[in-house]
């Protein structure tokens, strides 16, 4: 190797009590390289990317930056050795404005010494010499998601930092902004600095990065050039199996009966409204709503299931549905699960009332626990075991059950509000397939999502909501990655 | 089992702490044991204790599993004993069986009232329920001074206290367990509370709306989504809350005393809250928990006659190391952890 290894783990294992998050982890990265870290839910990349941010310590084995063994104690060492890390949830303080967020992190260090003008100078020329368009007066409540990841990062140049860590940096982020952070990352790759890429999106690593090592378990499974591979190799590495082919619908929309009708809805809440949405939802139909998060998708999910929760008076126009309204909530921690209950209650929440499960005033306890049981075993929920703390399921689990309870009660009209977020790869196939299932059986579906891969397989026809109105409607034969992505941005 | 660990360690610590008052912990101790459960006469003033904490703590604990925190016990109880005095007072003429009862409704009334109010005041008005529910004890507290003092005064006494009820709204004659521990307030209200906790252990865990209560507790959001109404079901919980504290009506009027003395209640409302807290908010774990205080409360009462330096109040400070010590589940998880990394 004639590149010296910027950061290289070897042997590193990292317990929590009876969980291996990591063990026996070994890898290298190039030195001026982007090297993507990828990997299921739980498979232990972030834990592995905490050890070097100096979160975590590990319990066996050695970090080295450049050669040298390095031990972090917190991430202010990290950060003195110039790592930085983007976390996926940023770290900024709203209401201040993105010079003062940046100056934040910066004290202690001889930076912090000079006077506010010429660090705002400074700051501005490094933000132009990445391309970063950033007004740094602004106050970050004001900036868009791009925006804020922008200043994530100025703030970690700012420290001279060779080593970046961005964690699952595209996950908010429209195609376009994508672009614009791929961009600037292999601008700052041809610097010379290591990006490390924590990420589930394989399409991103094959078109971003240099190499990629692959978790599964806690354990390394495959380390390889970005050249040498291909989706369907990672995939495979990252589930241990070949995913299975999405079959083509066997059935058709029943055009003739519409079971949901949305006619010049307007509303708000907080401070965001939506304008005149239309659309109709018929039988096995599976009818997408793209658009970045934030753009009105939780006051369309507020119109068809808690209305009071909306604006008062701000509601207009008229939601007609047919039959029983399922859902699975956007936010199922907040909106969707009694977490520290267990499981059989969490899957008797919405169904309490169901004669199925009364006998006069009473529960059915007994019942309710063996019909869970059922779903568990149905919906292959792990541990097969009903009086566990719902907490205690890993996130494809959680989504697996939410998703069963929904649909076990053959609703109609299904919700379904990004369905798959924060679920591996396994879990993601089985809820598709529910979803189509759901479908062929006879109901429609309405698919909120900002995920477009999940809209494009799934969706027999998408909307596009920007800023509270429908600016765009695409069939299936229609469907295209960069005209979908254009208009989630605003474009036409 | 970790919970009865936790409650010995904490008795131990407290009474390790007699030591600095020059006291042997094992004496206090025997003085603890003797003065509660020495003789019939002594077990029947623990009992007599028992029983309104049981209410008590069925009363905060139905507020836990809704997720309020209901202070307001003292209040709540307060004007359902007064209530239920002015019913006997002003209606003399009901007859036995049938005037019990309407006292015991009207108490249960005005405790699920006063409880209403902190509800509707939190579920309609945002208004905080531990705020609502201490204001609510100083305005029952001196309404009922007022209705005591000016309304029906006890004209046979310069004690502050009402008059007394006329006798058909007592059950004594019918009261097997006050005929077991004469001399003593202990009566059939214990079985009352022992049958609302089980009652109330039923409701929580085998009915929908228990469920409802209980989900609206865990996750408010969820609970919505669900189709729940979270303000009905704070109502619904504090009125609830409301009327079982009100139930002190049953033990101390129309079983024992047969009228309101400003002062009966040594806190009971708050000691409650030490009950819940004591039984992790359950039902069935309550009727010991609130055993186990009437137990302190009644043996700490000797140790003012028996030790030279340590008074009453010493079992407020066993109370409170016991919840410590039963409350404070983390060091279990922390020791075990310990042990692992040492293998």
């Amino acid at each position: 190797m004639t590149i010296p290894a910027a950061i290289e783990f070897k042997g590193v294992s990292k317990f929590f009590g009876e969980v291996h998050a990591n063990s026996d982890v070994s890898f290298y990265v190039a030195k001026g390289s982007i090297h993507g870290i990828v990997g299921e839910n739980g498979a232990g990349k972030s834990t592995a990317m905490k050890i070097l941010f100096g979160l975590y310590q590990p319990d066996a084995g050695q970090v080295f930056l450049n050669g040298k063994p390095v031990a972090f104690s917190s991430p202010i060492d990290a950060m003195n050795a110039k790592v930085g890390m983007v976390h996926q949830h940023f770290m900024l303080a709203e209401p201040y404005t993105a010079l003062d967020n940046i100056l934040l992190q910066q004290k202690g260090s001889a930076f912090s010494l000079l006077p506010r003008k010429e660090q705002k100078a400074r700051l501005q020329s490094l933000a132009e010499h990445y391309g970063f368009s950033i007004n740094l007066d602004s106050l970050v409540e004001d900036l868009s998601v791009g925006e804020q990841q922008r200043i994530e990062i100025l703030k970690i140049l700012s420290q001279d930092s060779e080593i970046l860590i961005l964690d699952e940096p595209s996950a908010v982020l429209t195609p376009q902004e994508v672009q614009d952070l791929f961009k600037n990352l292999r601008r700052l790759r041809d610097e010379g600095k290591t990006i490390l890429i924590i990420t589930h999106k394989l399409k991103e690593v094959m078109s971003l990065t240099d190499a990629v090592t692959v978790f599964r378990a806690g354990k390394v499974v495959g380390h390889k050039k970005t050249v040498d591979t291909n989706c369907e190799d990672l995939a495979e590495m990252m589930v241990g199996r070949r995913p299975q082919k999405p079959q083509e619908r066997s059935t058709t929309v029943d055009e003739k009966s519409p079971i949901l009708k949305f006619e010049n809805v307007s509303a708000s809440l907080g401070n965001h409204s939506v304008a005149n949405i239309n659309f109709t939802l018929h039988r096995r139909e599976i009818l997408g709503i793209a658009g970045v998060e934030g753009n009105g998708q939780d006051i369309i999910i507020r119109a068809l299931l808690d209305k009071s929760a909306l604006k008062k008076s701000s509601f207009v126009g008229t939601v007609t549905s047919t039959g029983l309204v399922g859902s699975f909530p956007e936010d199922r921690l907040r909106f969707g699960v009694l977490p520290s209950r267990p499981i059989y209650e969490n899957f008797l929440l919405g169904q309490q009332y169901n004669p199925q499960f009364r006998r006069g005033i009473f529960l059915k306890v007994r019942q309710i626990i063996s019909r869970t049981q059922e779903i568990m075993n149905a919906y292959d929920v792990r541990p097969h075991n009903p009086l566990l703390p719902f907490e205690k399921l890993s996130g494809g689990n959680q989504q697996k059950l939410v998703v069963a309870r929904t649909l076990s009660q053959k609703p109609d009209v299904v919700i379904a509000a990004q369905p798959t977020r924060g679920v591996d790869i396994g879990a993601v196939e089985f809820i598709h397939g529910e979803i189509r299932k759901a479908r062929d059986e006879g109901a429609g579906i309405l698919l909120i999502s900002s995920e477009l891969d999940e809209l494009m397989t799934l969706s027999d026809r998408i909307l596009v909501l920007y800023k509270g109105k429908i600016v765009a409607e695409f069939t299936r034969k229609e469907f295209d990655e960069v005209a979908l992505g254009t208009s989630m941005g605003g474009g036409r | 089992m970790k919970r009865i660990i936790g409650l010995i360690l904490g008795l131990c610590i407290a009474l390790s702490l007699t030591l600095f008052a020059g006291e042997n912990p094992l004496n206090v101790f025997m003085i603890l044991m003797r003065s509660a459960f020495g003789s019939m006469y002594d077990l029947g003033l623990t009992l007599s204790y028992t029983t309104p904490l049981i209410f008590c703590g069925l009363s905060v604990a139905v507020g836990f599993h809704a997720g309020l925190f209901n202070i307001g016990a003292e209040g709540q109880l307060t004007i359902a004993v007064v209530t239920a005095a002015a019913v006997g007072i002003l209606f003399p003429n009901i007859p036995f069986p049938l005037a019990p009862m309407v006292a015991f409704a009207a108490a249960l009334l005005a405790g699920g009232l006063w409880g209403w109010i902190a509800g509707w005041l939190r579920a309609y008005r945002g208004s905080h329920e531990v705020i609502i529910t201490i204001m609510l004890n100083f305005i029952a507290a001196g309404l009922a001074s007022w209705f005591t003092l000016q309304i029906i005064p006890n004209p046979n006494s310069q004690s502050p206290e009402t008059a007394v009820v006329s006798p058909n709204y007592m059950f004594k004659d019918y009261d097997l367990i006050a005929r077991r521990f004469p001399d003593t307030p202990a009566n059939a209200s214990l079985v009352f509370a022992i049958v609302f906790a089980i009652v109330m252990w039923i409701f929580l865990w085998k009915t929908p709306w228990g469920f409802a209560l209980r989900a609206v507790g865990s996750n408010p959001e969820a609970a919505h989504r669900a189709g729940i109404s979270g303000k009905r079901v704070q109502m619904l919980a504090m009125t609830i809350a409301g009327a079982m504290a009100g139930c002190v009506a049953l033990s101390e009027v129309l079983g024992s005393t047969g009228q309101y003395r400003i002062g009966f209640s040594p806190d009971y409302g708050f000691i409650g809250i030490a009950v819940a807290l004591l039984a992790n908010n359950n039902p069935l774990g309550i009727i010991a928990a609130a055993f186990l205080m009437g137990a302190l409360h009644k043996g700490a009462s000797d140790l003012d006659l028996e030790t030279a330096t340590i008074t009453r109040n010493f079992s407020q400070i066993i109370q409170a190391l016991i919840i410590l010590g039963v409350t404070a589940q983390g060091y279990w998880a922390w020791i075990s952890k310990n042990k692992r990394r040492k293998n």
